[in-house]
């Protein structure tokens, strides 16, 4: 059997998980957490092969955070992010983080079975793509890294100096990648511009 | 003219003297002043003393005036007057348009400060005016009630006008806005003139700077406004994410039990499935269910810290309460007791951890104490340490670490308030 901890802050996806694993002949569910945070401690004392981690979790702690942490100190331990935010760049960040698997969450039980099955038989399974999501007139794959980078401060009502200071620019460039990103979906001021790609989940802060 | 001829000679030479000054006057305020009026009114007072300066010269009892009865005597006296009128005016207008030109006057000084926008004035220490201009002449009958005599009063007068409202007040002056809506700013600077020290006293309007202001402070309460709103709505879309999902898992639900509705009917009326298949299908939509109804609620923050001290074999004594409301300082809090919750399993093989949290007016004060081995070296501060002394200092906060035993780490996080808005 392989042991698995399921890391997710939502009580009713948490659930659903739980019937499947608990379903399955193949998965043995060892712990069900909500905080991200802590499943370090849990990997101290069991024997864990494979973790279901969500990014966004309780106390605004992050999957992806915890995610490294564990692959840094339990490099055995196999991790598959799972997430329902499309923010683009956290692909990138798991990769990073070496993360084996990245899936976006459906409700389709054999779906994260299978990706399940292929990261513990030793493949690596990532989308190819985020989702493409729209915001005004824009296609999400329109924006370059440095402007996503801008509209992710940008969202958290940081203003043009301060967004300048955190990412080593001038405040004149932080206007001018604002002034393309207003261009390039049609939206008339940055507030409207910051909503929108918050409430697409486009860029997201603090996780 | 026979009033006038019935006087004594030196009266008569009294009279003719005076009338001569005063046409000297009018010539000189004719070409010295600058303002348009004046120059014709002296022009127009000129022709009627000059006629009168005839008169006077053409009734003088000649006889009497030794110099007189020479120049005057008709009709050479006649022509001669006119002659050295002609001579005094021109020569007078010629003189007067050169000083004009090529001197600066009292007057012309006071004039060209009349003219200015800004307010001013010079005083010295004791407070006596040298010049004050007609704008702050006026100012100051706003602000004092009366004319002005003294700067030094003035400056006090400026701290409690009886006109106008202080704005603000930079190095001891007033910003004052009128109730017209004008807004002066007055300022004072040291000037030395002659060796010695004077004030000079301006006042600017700065009634547009201080609209322009106005309305940019009102913006830049708009946008600090409408930031304050992004993020509160920033925190909320991760709500409506997680709605979403919960959306999604109970249509999942739905279609389950619509699923072994149909199988069953199918199985019923048209003998189609297997009875194992639909008992297998429903005893899933059944667990589904039973698992929705009973959804317990998010494990609170202890309990969650509790589970996890399980897992490892630790129990939590936990004395005060966690800080909820504050979600920067539950935060920390949590990331704390893993931390020492590690430590104590890894290096000390705890079975209690101690934690004691005091709120104090600006801080919560949270110790963390275990009942491990004590340490058989000096604590070296590591990645976990390390990391979580970063995260309180980056909140404004701090760490103290005490070697023991018992090893004792205690946080002071800045208490930032109830931020669930």
């Amino acid at each position: 059997m392989i042991n698995v901890m399921l890391v997710e802050d939502q009580a009713m996806s948490r659930q659903l998980f739980e019937i499947w694993l608990k379903d399955s002949t193949k998965y043995n569910l060892l712990y069900s957490i909500e905080n991200a945070a802590l499943a370090e401690v849990y990997c101290l004392k069991q024997s864990i092969d494979l973790i279901l981690m969500d990014v966004c979790t309780a106390l605004g702690e992050s999957g992806l955070t915890a995610a490294a942490d564990i692959k840094k100190k339990y490099p055995q331990i196999k991790i598959i992010i799972i997430t329902s935010m499309p923010e683009c760049s956290y692909i990138e960040r798991a990769r990073g983080a070496g993360v084996e698997s990245f899936w976006y969450k459906d409700a389709d039980k054999n779906s994260i079975l299978n990706v399940m099955d292929r990261t513990m038989a030793g493949e690596s399974i990532y989308p190819d793509v985020t989702p493409d999501i729209k915001i005004g007139k824009a296609s999400s794959h329109q924006f370059s890294d440095r402007e996503l980078d801008v509209l992710r401060e940008l969202i958290s009502g940081a203003p043009d100096k301060v967004i300048a200071e955190k990412l080593h620019l001038s405040v004149w460039t932080v206007k001018h990648y604002i002034n393309t990103l207003l261009e390039k979906t049609g939206f008339d001021n940055r507030t409207e511009l910051a909503v929108a790609a918050r409430d697409t989940g486009l860029v997201i802060g603090g996780y | 003219m026979t009033t006038y001829a019935n006087l004594s000679a030196n009266m008569q030479t009294v009279f003719l003297l005076v009338i001569l000054l005063l046409i000297v006057g009018q010539i000189h305020h004719l070409l010295a002043s600058r303002r348009k009026y004046v120059r014709l009114g002296m022009l127009i007072l000129l022709i009627p003393s000059m006629s009168l300066l005839y008169f006077l010269l053409s009734a003088l009892d000649h006889s009497s005036l030794t110099i007189t009865a020479l120049l005057l005597r008709r009709p050479y006296g006649q022509i001669v007057g006119f002659i050295f009128f002609d001579i005094l005016i021109t020569g007078a207008l010629i003189i007067s348009s050169g000083i004009a030109r090529q001197t600066i006057s009292i007057a012309s000084i006071k004039e060209s400060c009349d003219d200015l926008p800004t307010g001013l004035c010079y005083y010295n220490k004791q407070g006596r005016f040298y010049i004050v201009n007609a704008k702050m002449e006026e100012l100051g009958r706003q602000i004092s009630g009366r004319w002005l005599t003294n700067g030094l009063l003035f400056e006090k007068a400026l701290q409690q006008p009886l006109s106008g409202k202080i704005l603000d007040t930079k190095n001891g002056l007033p910003t004052i806005i009128f109730p017209d809506g004008r807004v002066w700013s007055f300022s004072r600077y040291p000037v030395s003139l002659h060796n010695q020290q004077i004030t000079e006293l301006v006042a600017a309007d700065i009634t547009d700077l201080y609209t322009y202001s106005r309305q940019l402070m009102e913006e830049n309460r708009q946008l600090q406004d409408v930031n304050r709103r992004l993020r509160r709505h920033n925190q909320k879309i991760d709500e409506v994410v997680r709605n979403e999902e919960l959306l999604n898992t109970r249509i999942r639900i739905h279609d389950d039990v619509g699923h072994c509705l149909l199988a069953t009917r199918y199985y019923m009326t048209e003998g189609l499935g297997t009875s194992a298949d639909i008992v297998t299908g429903w005893q899933h939509a059944a667990a589904l269910l039973e698992k929705q109804s009973t959804a317990e609620p998010d494990r609170n923050v202890m309990g969650q810290l509790n589970d996890a001290a399980e897992a490892i074999g630790i129990k939590i004594n936990i004395q005060g309460l966690i800080p909820t409301n504050d979600k920067n300082a539950e935060k920390l809090i949590v990331n704390a007791t893993r931390e020492c919750m590690t430590n104590a399993f890894k290096h000390g093989q705890a079975q209690n951890l101690n934690i004691k949290i005091v709120i104090e007016p600006l801080d919560y004060q949270v110790t963390f104490t275990n009942d491990g081995k004590p340490l058989d070296k000096p604590l070296v501060e590591g990645g976990g340490l390390s990391s979580l002394r970063k995260l309180v200092e980056n909140q404004g906060g701090r760490m103290n670490i005490e070697g023991g035993p018992p090893l004792k780490i205690t946080l002071f996080i800045n208490r930032n308030g109830d931020d669930t808005e």
